[in-house]
Formats: C-alpha cells, structure tokens, sequence
C-alpha cells in the first residue's frame, strides 16, 4: 500500500532519527606494517574450482582447451507388429575440440569434432564432422549473451547450419547450489539434402542446468532443454524431416566436472537427446586450462 | 500393448529425485534427471529413456507444491509429460521422514502414432525417507495408479503398482545426487495382461533450502 504524503515524511523522519549516521573513522592500521609502506597489493582473483562458484564468461587472458571423445548409441525400433517390436543398435565413436580464450571481456570459443568409429547402420566414420564457433560477452554481473555458428558436414549428402543466439544467467541457490537458466533462439538451413530444396527450421528453446557441489572438487549438474521448432518450407516427401511442420525437441544430460588440479578438470556424462531422431550419447574428456 | 506400456511410463516417470521431507516455507528446489526402463518382451528386452525436469516450491513447512516435465527418447516415437506434484508432510524427525504425494500427469504422443494419442495418471507416492547420517538418505517410494486413455474404451487403461529405492547425498535442500532403482508393474483393466517394467535413474538436485532449518524441531 503506497503512503499518504504525511506518512512519507514520517517515515522520513524516523528514518532520520533511527539510522545510525555515518562516522568518519581512520582506517585499521596493520601493526606489521612499518609506517609509511604502502599496503600490500590484492591478490588477484583466482578461477574457482569448485563448479558451483565459475562464472559464465572465462575471465580475460585465460585459455582453455577441451579435448573430449564422445559414444553414441542409437536404439532403432521397428514395429513389424504392434505387439513384437524388433530391436537393432546403431552406435558412434566421436572425437571433438573445444578451445576457448577470453579477450577483452569476451570469451571467444571454436570447435571442430571428427567422427572415428561408427556403425554399418550410421555413415559417419573417420570423416570431418564439422565445426564452428562462438563469442560469449558478459554483463550485469551474472548474465551473458552468446552468438554461436556451427556448420555440419557430417553426410557428403547433407550440408547443415546452425546459428544460434543465447541469453543465460547463473544464479546460487546456496553455498553448494546453482542453476543456469537460458533462452534462445536460432536457425537450421539444410542447405543439400539430395537434390531437395533447402529448408530453414526455426528455433526458440529454453533450458534448466542445475548444478551441485558434492565436495570441494567435484561437482555434479543435470540439465534439460526444451525446444520449439518450425520447419519453413516443410518437404512433405522426405521422410528423414519431421512429419509435420512444428515440432517439440527436449534433451537432457547429466554430468560431472572433476577439478583434479587448478588447471586441469576430468568431466564426463551422458545426454539423453529427443531432438529429432532420439538417441543416448556419452562423452568422456579433459579441460586443460590456464588462467592469469 | 508395448505402445500402452510406453506411454504409461512416460506418464509416470522413474527417478523421484527428491527427498521424503518436505521443503520448508519459500524454498525451492529444482532437478534434472534421467532413467533407463527394461520393458520386457516375449522375446526380448526393450530399452526406453526417459528425461525429467522436476522444480517444487515449498508453500507451508509441511507443503509443497510441485512442477514436472518428462520426455520418452531411444525407442520409436517420442511422448512428452507434464504434470503437478503436490506431497505433505506426515512426519518428520531427524531420524526418518514419511510424506504423501499425489502427482497428476498428462502425456501425449508427439507423432500422433497412438490412438488415442493423450492419456492422463494418477498415482499417489509414499515417501519414507531414513537418515543414515547428516549427507544420506535412503528413499523409499511405494506408489499406486492408474492411467486413463480418454476414446479408448476400457481396453487400453492400465492400474499401476511400483515402487523404488533410491539414495539421496549431499547436503539435503540444496545440493543432492540422487541414483535410484524401481519396478513398476502395469496391469490392463479389462484382461489378465500384466507386464514389469524395470528401472534406474539418475538426478541432480539444487535447491536454496537451509539444513539447519531442515533440522529444526517443528512445533
């Protein structure tokens, strides 16, 4: 209920009287230090270990580098009849390279991922699987915006973009919490899908990181992302798009970051994708790092 | 009746991820998750995932209320799940817990394969929850139900009878991971058929919930 005028400026008043005021006092004096010395400089800040505590944007001139194998597997399900369905696996053996480096107040990333091993039923072996890159800056303390390109070459049929735009923002829930919300938006252009048209399918999506500090090194996160899709020139005749022109994409992994040296993290996980044609994927690999 | 069994799992999901006691006024906590399933067949076992996004709000010290999402990946065609989870306290020491929940969920088939392709569950959850020492509970969750496929008839609806076991360590109310396996047996209305559904998951949990509130002696 806002105040009347007179209540304004009892509260005012009261304000006046009850607040302590301010007094000018000199500084603690360190008694180990000799007078006339100037203080000690701050040290700087470190890069946290602990998962919880690291912000979203890597801090100017630190460098990472994060090598990381990734197996797929894929379950294809076939319905001869309703009631004896036929199981058949489909698996993946992936490499990728993440590399990062913050300049400026910007983290600026790139990637590449080969394909190494793959199965009869996949057509993704020993080949350029694609790769991309992205600028991340920071603001408000805890948000950050990213613009992310990422070109798919995996299929000599299939040439795939994607460009995204991603809003985050980390907030502690306590000493050994935190969760990362984000929101974005983006474009897929097939650009070659034999002899078919290109498509553009557009994306908003949101997604929940929760994040969990089991000990001072290990941290432990869950996540799950939901996406909108709209395909804009839907090829009613490929059968390998989604049936219709809008669809609905969630994924969800779990995962753990080991910080088993300052400069060094272990991670690992699994991810449950259900975006297109589902499948489990887990990913092992290391983040060398190195922070000024 | 495989498609019957799938959609009946998505609906009620596996991992809990969440503790027997109740969040207290204000508190918030939210999990992700996620469970492999062994259907089994005449011939043999089927692999099904499934993905759980839970966030739960404690309303009064012995209240809470509840949001969860699921998502079915790895076998055929995708069904989607959304539900409420309101759970109550009914009694809490620092030794065990016991809480009630009733979650009501509604899943649908994306693709549209399943006719009919919506189907909604009740299936109230017991919560008994045993403090091993102050970073580990072990939660025991029996649960009862059933599933109602709306246009179907009687044919297709389902009782359900599970229940899990699962671990929850860390620090309660604000960061847990949470492994837990489960059994869910799915009996049809109107026939003798009955099948078992095997499970074992895996959640994250955060939350801003405070231990030293968590333990405090309730009037």
């Amino acid at each position: 209920m806002p105040l009347s005028p007179r209540g304004a400026l009892a509260f005012s008043i009261a304000v006046l009287v009850v607040a302590p005021r301010p007094v000018a006092s000199a500084p603690p004096t360190d008694p180990d230090r000799l007078p006339g010395e100037d203080p000690p400089a701050k040290p700087p800040p470190r890069y946290p270990l602990a998962l919880v505590e690291r912000p979203l944007v890597l801090p100017s001139g630190a460098v990472q580098a994060m090598p990381v194998l990734y197996f797929s597997h894929r379950s294809i399900i076939d319905y001869p009849s309703s009631y004896y369905p036929s199981v058949r696996g489909a698996a993946t053996l992936d490499s990728g390279m993440n590399a990062r480096v913050g300049v400026a107040g910007l983290e600026l990333g790139g990637h590449v991922s080969f394909g190494l091993l793959g199965s009869a039923h996949l057509d993704s072996t020993n080949t350029f699987q694609g790769g991309g890159g992205d600028v991340t800056v920071g603001f408000a303390r805890s948000f950050a915006i990213t613009a992310l390109f990422h070109a798919s070459v995996a299929s000599p049929r299939i040439d795939r973009y994607l460009l995204r735009l991603v809003l985050s923002t980390k907030r502690r829930l306590s000493s050994r919490s935190a969760v990362v919300v984000h929101a974005r938006i983006g474009d897929n252009h097939l650009r070659n899908f034999e002899m078919h048209a290109p498509t553009d399918t557009v994306t908003v999506a949101a997604g929940v990181t929760v994040q969990a500090q089991v000990n001072a090194f290990l941290g432990l996160q869950g996540r799950a992302y939901f996406g909108y899709y709209r395909q804009l020139q839907p090829d009613q005749q490929n059968e390998s798009l989604p049936r219709s022109a809008t669809y609905v994409g969630q994924d969800y992994g779990i995962a753990f970051v080991a910080a088993v040296h300052p400069a060094v993290d272990i991670i690992g996980g699994f991810d449950l994708i259900a975006t297109g044609s589902a499948f489990l994927q887990y990913h092992v690999g290391l983040a060398f790092r190195r922070v000024p | 009746m495989i498609r019957v069994l799938l959609a009946t799992v998505a609906l009620v999901g596996c991992t809990q991820m969440q503790s027997a006691r109740t969040l207290r006024t204000g508190d918030t906590r939210v999990s992700a998750g996620i469970s492999r399933m062994s259907i089994s067949d005449d011939t043999q076992l089927i692999p099904f995932y499934l993905g759980e996004l839970h966030v739960a709000y404690g309303v009064t010290d012995t209240a809470e209320v509840g949001l969860q999402l699921g998502r079915s990946a790895g076998i055929g065609d995708a069904i989607s799940s959304v539900g409420v989870a309101p759970k109550i306290s009914l009694h809490e020491t620092r030794a065990i817990a016991v809480s009630l929940a009733f979650p009501g969920v509604v899943a649908w088939d994306e693709s549209r394969t399943l006719s009919p392709s919506v189907a909604a569950a009740a299936y109230p959850t017991l919560y008994v929850g045993l403090q091993l020492d102050g970073e580990t509970e072990v939660v025991l969750s029996p649960r009862v139900g059933g599933v109602w496929r709306p246009g179907s008839g009687d044919s297709s609806n389902v009782f359900l009878l599970g229940g899990a076991v699962g671990l929850s360590i860390g620090a309660p109310a604000r960061a847990t991971v949470q492994p837990e396996i489960g059994i869910l047996l799915v009996q049809s209305s109107t026939t003798d058929h009955r099948e078992a559904v095997f499970t074992i998951g895996f959640g994250v949990t955060a939350g801003n919930g405070s231990a030293a509130r968590r333990y405090a002696r309730r009037p």
